[in-house]
């Protein structure tokens, strides 16, 4: 009697296992043909790398030849705008390439890096993903994850992004390991309707030095003590107004790319103090107010025009001010008095990389897609700004001719391209090195260390991280 | 007991037993093996108890995110868990509007990590938010809660009192078992209800107590959610919790076995606790099925 | 009249708690009806002009899924894990708390120990062996969690309400002619209604509210549950509309507020209890 009961049980509950698996499946199938398209796709590639972890890739022979459909999976992040515009890109471009499906694969930021990072290691990485320019020095070194693109020079047009740029950021050694989308340089977007009596006739800020910088933010305060010159979340303090100010003061990258600093303690602790000059003198919003928003349009100073101005890449001016009725103008940095270059980051804003795991003809599918996406003209008017200003010079032209930047953005490419700037170091934005940073950058605004004191911690830390990025 | 019970007993757990060899050991043993390597995802070196010692010896970050994870540990599980039975208490004695107290204590909890928790809780304790507004109405100078490096931390700890829904619905289920005659008989007797608590509810409800200790300590010593979502952990670090750092370590700065070894020390710190639980519970811990 | 009193003293005091705790909720509520600006510019509960585009715009949702289907899916991934979960956890509660067996203690305390490993030294090997089951892209990560019990919590806490039945009712059936099916179903299971129900009631929220998991296994954003499709729209460097995402936030509470109300009656002091002796 009991063993019968006890068989009955199982069964149930072997039952109740399969139909919760069932669901699933029928779940799958609704979504439709491409969702167990790619399904299939997927698992026949996981068997592939399965089974082919010890081959080279290049022994894979694609299953899926000429004739056959092929399936890219493109990951990216962003927010609405971006997806919906990549979305219809990828519609337009499925439409005149049938045979090529892209599977998109989007999502927030946060997880995104954690999410590729796991993909890379378990080989499941989407064929085209979209990184980060921080990220590429340390995915290339590690996870040997990039194609090198420089096979498909003939059929993406690598001649429509400024040489300097595939220099300094899209080669590693011999290779071409990623391209960027967009590219990006730092402007001081300001609120001339508050700023007025800063301004001259034609409504442009006089303002070229920090000191003028300073003073004006001081008068602004004075005026009206809600009022600030400027303000910035905890990452663009450090990189829109105290690496700028080291920089000026070093003339040199700050994280050079043989691993070493490009910066001594006594430079170090200068930037520091200059820094300490915009909250000392209530120019900047107190950081221990601004640090709770994590992008201006949470910040209500900002959002009410009690603001002057805010540093950021030319690329953002649209959203900072998008539903505000200020009237806005942009600036250059202001600069030291002895300084010779301007320490904006001026550099690509967005990179994406074909998978190196992928067999080739999904890598040359890829590229023909990347080639369509970046440099055609159908592809940029639909995209338009949504990955930053276009750095390729073809998209760029497209978006100019269609007049598809607005007047600040065209104002902030060309302040930007005036201003003489270095580049990014390869390991400038890694987030471990930003991270130390932002450690002893918030340690002297809150003076829990002073700034000689910070500058000796800092430049130690970071010597022993680089030590062990570089692999020693 | 029957001796074929003996196997029957087996049988029940088998779903769990399975779920652990095929589902849990592997994460287990690899993390442990990881632990004892130098690992980014990609390249593997084995350096013994280099990551340990270094821990202990040269990461300062660590021992403080620790520090730091056990004083939030040590304050707001107790409180977390009184706040819990006093509401489930008050509750247990209400009739009317009974659904919507309900709804409205346990409503916080629903809400989980929704990105939503972070606007909310910014609203409440910013400068010029809610808090504020209130003890300005009472004459009282607000402090800037979440950016005053002395208190984040400590305003930080509101948040799973805020959140207590689950140890409370569990405090509610156990209350709900206490047999309403063994109460009235108490009542008649003529004993004060502190008596009546102290006597009957409080040994009655002993093993709920005891599971809600475990697993809130279990829970809140690897909280993620508020460093995470709302300070990311600063300002100067001071919301820079122990699970965050792992975190970090692990996915910012890639170094896989470097992490698995700080997991493998949060896991013996917290079964040490657990185990100190388990040997302290035949105290006060009451069971229907022993017998006396 | 001394009792009088003290019930509105209770009643006062379950109020104001229930205003401290409820009030920032409701306060996020109205918030969906704002503009965007005036949700971080004001600290007033309502909106100075109605509106409802963030419930318009986040229903319609970006990029081409609407929220429905995010809604649909997270019924999708949590109907059956919840379903699983809870008979799952009676099976082994039910194991280890009425068996003699050896090894029993050791195996509980590993159950237990399994929950104290940090998830995210987990998360990786757990994904290349979803991978492997190729179990990646659908819900069968979180259905198999479930079948095998492999969060303890609720496995654990059912072991603690069991073990609160006295064991003479386990005997009396058992002369009955019970057997151990019959002692789970007829005599423990019908006295741990409420446990049980905070079974289905946790497994729901933090299924329901899960991230990092659905993150990591599943890929396609029209497979999403809410708790990934509340966060498509969140980035630094675009116009994010927080209405819109504060209103489907609302939304997203209000099938497991449902599921609450529907479930609290269980946790209420049974009028029969109080009433059989007198």
């Amino acid at each position: 009697m009991k063993r019968k009961w006890l068989a009955l049980f199982m069964a149930a509950w072997m039952g109740i296992g399969l139909t919760g698996c069932g669901t699933s499946d029928s779940g799958e199938g609704n979504t439709g043909e491409s969702g167990s398209a790619g399904q299939t796709e997927q698992n026949s590639e996981a068997q592939n790398q399965e089974s082919g972890v010890q081959e080279s890739a290049s022994d894979q022979q694609p299953e899926s030849g000429s004739g056959e459909d092929i399936t890219l999976r493109f990951s990216w992040w962003g927010g609405d705008s971006r997806h919906e515009a990549t979305l219809k890109a990828i519609e337009a471009y499925e439409n005149s390439h049938p045979g090529i499906k892209i599977e998109p694969e989007y999502s927030s930021f946060s997880g995104y890096y954690e999410k590729l990072v796991t993909q890379l290691a378990s080989s499941n990485a989407p064929e085209i993903f979209q990184v980060d320019q921080g990220w590429v020095a340390e995915l290339s070194a590690r996870g040997d994850a990039f194609a090198d693109l420089s096979k498909y020079s003939e059929v993406i047009d690598m001649a429509q992004i400024s040489e300097s740029m595939m220099n300094d950021y899209c080669k590693i050694g011999d290779e071409i390991s990623v391209l960027p989308f967009g590219y990006n340089g730092t402007v001081f977007l300001y609120n001339r309707t508050l700023l007025a009596d800063w301004c001259d006739e034609e409504g442009r800020l006089e303002m070229a030095s920090w000191d003028d910088f300073i003073r004006i933010g001081r008068e602004l305060h004075a005026k009206d003590a809600e009022c600030y010159m400027t303000t910035a979340v905890t990452d663009g303090y450090l990189r829109y107004i105290l690496k700028p100010m080291l920089e000026q003061i070093t003339n040199e990258i700050d994280i050079q790319d043989d691993f070493t600093l490009g910066f001594n303690q006594e430079q170090m602790t200068q930037a520091y103090e200059s820094f300490l000059e915009i909250f000392a003198q209530q120019v900047s919003q107190p950081y221990d107010e601004a640090v709770l928003y994590d992008s201006m349009q949470n910040n209500p100073l900002w959002l009410n025009g009690k603001i002057g101005g805010i540093f950021l890449f030319f690329s953002n001016i649209d959203t900072e001010i998008a539903g505000l009725d200020y009237d806005y103008g942009v600036a250059g940095m202001p600069m030291f008095a002895d300084a010779s270059i301007s320490g904006q980051e001026c550099c690509p804003s967005l990179m994406v990389a074909i998978n190196r795991k992928a067999d080739e003809a999904h890598q040359q599918a890829a590229a023909e897609f990347l080639e369509w996406f970046i440099n055609s003209e159908e592809a940029s008017l639909i995209l338009g700004t949504v990955r930053g200003v276009p750095a390729s010079a073809s998209a760029l032209e497209a978006l100019e001719k269609g007049q598809m930047l607005s007047e600040l953005m065209s104002q902030g490419i060309q302040i930007s391209n005036d201003t003489i700037s270095l580049k990014n170091g390869a390991y400038e934005l890694n987030s471990s090195v930003k991270a130390v940073f932002v450690d002893y950058m918030e340690k002297v605004i809150y003076g829990v260390s002073t700034p000689e004191q910070a500058s000796q911690g800092m430049t130690a830390e970071l010597e022993g991280l680089l030590k062990d990025l570089s692999g020693q | 007991m029957h001796k074929k019970d003996k196997y029957l007993g087996y049988l029940y757990i088998a779903p769990w037993l399975i779920g652990f060899l095929v589902l849990t050991l592997y994460p287990f043993v690899v993390s442990l093996f990881y632990s004892f390597t130098e690992y980014d995802m990609f390249t593997i070196r084995f350096t013994g108890f280099k990551n340990y010692v270094d821990i202990f010896t040269k990461d300062k970050t660590a021992l403080d995110s620790l520090g730091r994870t056990l004083l939030y540990t040590a304050v707001s599980v107790p409180l977390k868990l009184l706040v819990a039975l006093l509401v489930a208490m008050m509750l247990n004695s209400i009739q009317r509007g009974r659904v919507l107290y309900y709804t409205v204590f346990y409503l916080p909890s629903i809400l989980g990590s929704s990105v939503a928790l972070a606007v909310l809780w910014k609203y409440v304790f910013k400068k010029d938010g809610l808090l504020n507004l209130l003890l300005g109405a009472m004459g009282i100078d607000g402090a800037n809660w979440l950016g005053d490096p002395k208190l984040v931390l400590y305003v930080m700890m509101l948040l799973p009192l805020w959140q207590m829904g689950a140890p409370m619905v569990l405090f509610l289920a156990a209350l709900k078992n206490v047999p309403g005659d063994l109460l009235e008989a108490a009542r008649i007797d003529g004993a004060r209800p502190f008596q009546i608590f102290r006597k009957i509810t409080l040994p009655m409800i002993s093993p709920v107590i005891f599971f809600n200790c475990i697993m809130q300590t279990i829970e809140i010593i690897q909280i993620f959610t508020p460093a995470y979502l709302i300070t990311k952990g600063g300002p100067v670090k001071q919301t820079y919790l122990y699970s965050l750092y792992l975190y970090d370590t692990a996915f910012r700065d890639m170094k896989i076995g470097y992490a698995s070894a700080l997991s493998w020390i949060l896991f013996v710190i917290i079964i040490s606790f657990t185990l100190a639980f388990f040997g302290l519970s035949g105290k006060w811990v009451y069971y229907g099925d022993e017998r006396q | 009249m001394r009792q009088k009193i003290k019930k509105t003293g209770l009643y006062g005091i379950i109020s104001i708690s229930a205003v401290v705790v409820g009030y920032p909720l409701l306060w996020l509520f109205f918030a969906a009806f704002k503009e965007n600006a005036e949700i971080f510019t004001s600290v007033g509960l309502l909106p100075e002009h109605f509106t409802f585009d963030g419930f318009v715009n986040g229903w319609k949702s970006t990029a081409a899924v609407p929220f429905s289907t995010f809604l649909l899916n997270s019924c999708k991934m949590v109907a059956p894990t919840v379903l699983l979960t809870a008979i799952s956890s009676c099976l082994v509660a039910y194991g280890f708390s009425r068996f003699e067996f050896r090894g029993r203690k050791v195996l509980m305390t590993l159950m237990l120990s399994t929950m104290m490993l940090p998830n995210t030294v987990i998360m990786i090997p757990r994904y290349i062996l979803f991978q492997k089951f190729h179990w990646l892209n659908s819900y069968i990560p979180f259905y198999a969690m479930a079948v095998m019990a492999v969060n303890p919590f609720f496995a654990y806490l059912l072991i603690q309400f069991f073990r609160g039945i006295p064991k003479d009712l386990d005997e009396a059936a058992y002369i009955d002619g019970a057997g151990k099916w019959q002692i789970l179903t007829r005599v423990i299971l019908p006295l741990t209604k409420a446990p049980i129900v905070s079974v289905v009631l946790f497994q729901s929220v933090w299924t329901w509210n899960d991230f990092f998991n659905p993150l990591l296994y599943i890929d396609r954003v029209k497979n999403y549950p809410v708790s990934l499709g509340l966060r498509l729209a969140i980035d630094a460097d675009s116009v994010v509309n927080w209405n819109s995402i504060i209103a489907m936030s609302c939304v997203s509470l209000l099938p497991v507020m449902t599921l609450f109300i529907c479930l609290q009656k269980y946790f209420v002091q049974g009028i029969a209890s109080t009433g059989i002796k007198s």
